[in-house]
């Protein structure tokens, strides 16, 4: 008896060894491509493509950052990202609820037909629409350089509502029978029961958008022309020159780039780990 | 009081007048420079702006060609293009189709035009209503040279044999455990960089009227099998080739000049460099000369707004402005006169570099105009790789190459 316990106490051991060797590993092919990013960031021109390559920059060269920062400028595209990222994602989550609510818990003539219609319009590549939609906001809706171009078409995502959709049908129809005796109305039981429920699906619509929006490229280059305007992706795109890369400067500025993404998804990740024991304390 | 108000208001209509007399007309101008290269834009539109205080320039960034290509075809169907803009053949023969631009050559007086390099006249003349023309100005231009270590070479190889021997010569396995730390030469698989073989072993990539791809020609064989024997003692890879020649990974290769910058800062302090002439291939020892041009639209734009523009357009391309350009940026001067003169040779004398270059431009070759050249040199590219990586024979992958080219590319343009 005694050494069954033992074995089983080497057996759950080497098995735990295992799991965080593999943990292990996993880390470390995530983590590399940031390692380098930032390792790169620090490096003079000169010695970051060698042969072996250096792990570490010898002396941290600063300079790529303020080159990085001197190329474009930075500050009002880090403030057009981070409003339109912010205006759309909150924009977004509150039409996707609202239309996921409609697809998920109400009957209407022709939902069915209205929600394949809405799946059809993933099947579109984007960048076949990108020319009738440059024609859309610069001929019939005079937007072009504006932040109606880079916010209004965004606030609403088919993905974001599918999405939320199949979350909303996993809610018991009870709650709605339930809220309804006690006299309560759509509006407010989405809002009161539904939403609060939902947490970990609306985090991840969040997060998603806010991603999407912070890293669109050709849509904001392609919708605007003035320095104004532009957001951090396109300034990121200036290292990228027709003979080669200066991936000094590159790699500093999209250090800086992703900081605000890292922080956001540190601060959801809490959030989603509070919808996820939530949603699994009641089943 | 009463007087003092008068005064001012004297002062105001006349301020008010003199503003409504010189009307402004502003030219927006669409670019891809960046860093070094815009300033310099910048800098020659404010000095041309002091001497025409009634023109507004208005450069804006529009991305990498290929983003600004996408947004200039997108501009052009919503008719709402710049007034000027960079841009590449293949871009220039679809806006003239669309009817969108002002062909230039009307504009240029004689002596100007004689005084640009013949392979720049060529690649900027067009077929208008059936008859040749100038339709745009040549802008950022870069020729096709070697870069060579100077550690290890002396004297740079003058001919494809030459260039074979001395690649094979400078490929070491230096520590002796097997793997080669040192490569002669390095090849990075973008068609240009066949087509640049291809041409000097005499081939052209259409015949006349272009309804046939000659890709599969004699010239092509030779070429590929040139290359072939090249990447035995090459470094093969996808990137570009400056980060590997900075570090001495790779001895020598081919490449644009506007690389200069980049196998710069890459070399620093690991060895010395400089560029040489193309090694002369069986037919000739043309170098290809790439970049954009400049183009005027007439789509959507007043006519004071294209006069404008014409007069800027010839601005960049007189002998200071393009001196100015060429010593900041990287690029061609595009005018002999410029080349031949004493301050440019002094220019060249402190930046050795600059020298082979600027050789090669007057014996340059450029793309032939076609629609879907883009398209046409990524099926070049495809065969390309193939052969390189031994998927196909050289024979097959230019036969497979014409066939696609001719089927998708010629008989679609109609």
């Amino acid at each position: 008896m005694k050494k069954e316990g033992k074995v089983y106490i080497l057996q759950r051991r080497a098995y735990l060894l295992g799991i965080y060797v593999l943990l292990i590993l996993g880390t470390i092919v995530m983590i590399f491509p940031f390692f380098w990013m930032i390792s790169t960031a620090f490096k003079p021109a000169n010695e970051i493509q060698l042969m072996p390559p250096k792990w570490l920059p010898s002396r941290f060269y600063w300079q790529n950052f303020a080159d990085a920062w001197n190329a474009a400028p930075f500050g009002r595209y880090f403030f057009n990202s981070f409003f339109v990222a912010t205006v759309t994602t909150i924009g977004e989550v509150f039409f996707t609820i609202l239309a996921a609510y409609a697809f998920a818990k109400m009957d209407f003539l022709g939902k069915n037909v209205l929600f394949i219609a809405f799946l059809g319009t993933m099947m579109i590549p984007g960048e076949m629409l990108l020319v009738p939609n440059y024609l859309t906001i610069a001929r019939t809706l005079h937007w072009l350089d504006t932040y109606y171009a880079l916010i209004v078409p965004w606030l609403v995502s088919v993905f974001g509502i599918f999405l939320l959709r199949q979350f909303f049908l996993t809610i018991p129809d009870e709650l709605w029978d339930a809220a309804r005796i006690d006299g309560c109305g759509r509006f407010r039981y989405l809002w009161t029961v539904m939403v609060p429920l939902s947490r970990p699906g609306i985090a991840t619509v969040a997060l998603f958008k806010f991603i999407g929006s912070w890293n669109a490229f050709l849509w904001v280059l392609i919708m605007t022309n003035s320095d104004r305007m532009r957001t951090v992706p396109v300034g990121l795109a200036i290292f990228r020159a027709e003979a080669g890369t200066e991936y000094g400067p590159l790699m500093a500025a999209s250090t800086m780039a992703m900081l605000p993404i890292l922080l956001l998804f540190f601060f959801t990740q809490k959030q989603f780990i509070q919808g996820i024991t939530r949603s699994g304390l009641k089943s | 009081m009463r007087k003092f108000a008068l005064t001012l208001l004297l002062v105001g209509l006349a301020f008010g007048i003199a503003a409504l007399g010189t009307p402004k007309v502003t030219v927006t101008f669409w670019h891809a420079m960046t860093k070094a290269h815009k300033d310099a834009l910048t800098y020659l539109a404010s000095k041309f702006m002091e001497t025409h205080p009634d023109i507004q320039i208005k450069l804006v960034y529009q991305g990498h060609y290929g983003d600004l290509s996408q947004k200039l075809l997108a501009a052009v169907l919503a008719g709402k293009p710049p007034v000027m803009a960079q841009m590449y053949e293949d871009w220039t023969v679809k806006f003239l189709d669309a009817g969108a631009l002002l062909p230039l050559e009307p504009y240029i007086p004689e002596d100007v035009l004689s005084d640009i390099p013949q392979s720049l006249i060529t690649s900027n003349t067009f077929v208008v209503n059936e008859e040749k023309t100038l339709v745009t100005l040549p802008f950022n231009k870069s020729a096709m040279v070697l870069f060579y270590n100077t550690d290890l070479i002396d004297k740079p190889p003058t001919t494809w044999d030459e260039l074979l021997e001395m690649a094979k010569a400078l490929t070491v396995d230096k520590d002796g455990d097997g793997k080669i730390d040192q490569y002669g030469f390095g090849i990075r698989p973008y068609p240009e960089l066949f087509i640049e073989f291809f041409h000097q072993a005499g081939g052209v990539i259409f015949n006349e009227d272009m309804t046939k791809c000659l890709i599969n020609s004699e010239a092509g064989i030779t070429a590929m099998n040139f290359l072939l024997q090249l990447k035995k003692y090459s470094l093969y890879q996808s990137g570009y080739l400056s980060g590997p020649f900075g570090s001495g990974r790779v001895a020598m290769y081919v490449g644009s000049s506007a690389g200069i910058p980049f196998v710069a800062s890459a070399s620093a302090g690991h060895h010395g460099w400089n560029t040489a002439a193309l090694p002369v291939g069986p037919a000739n020892g043309e170098s290809m000369i790439q970049g954009t041009n400049i183009g005027v639209f007439t789509l959507g734009t007043t006519e004071e707004q294209q006069e404008a523009a014409v007069e800027f357009a010839k601005y960049l391309i007189s002998p200071e402005a393009t001196r100015y350009w060429a010593i900041k940026t990287g690029y061609l001067p595009v005018r002999i006169s410029v080349l031949s003169s004493p301050e440019w040779e002094e220019y060249i004398a402190q930046h050795p570099e600059r020298k082979a270059p600027t050789e090669m431009l007057l014996k340059g070759f450029v793309y032939p105009h076609h629609a879907n050249m883009y398209n046409i040199r990524q099926v070049i590219g495809t065969a390309f790789e193939e052969v390189m990586l031994g998927k196909k024979t050289p024979q097959q992958a230019l036969d497979d190459a014409a066939k696609i080219i001719e089927t998708k590319y010629l008989k679609a343009q109609g």
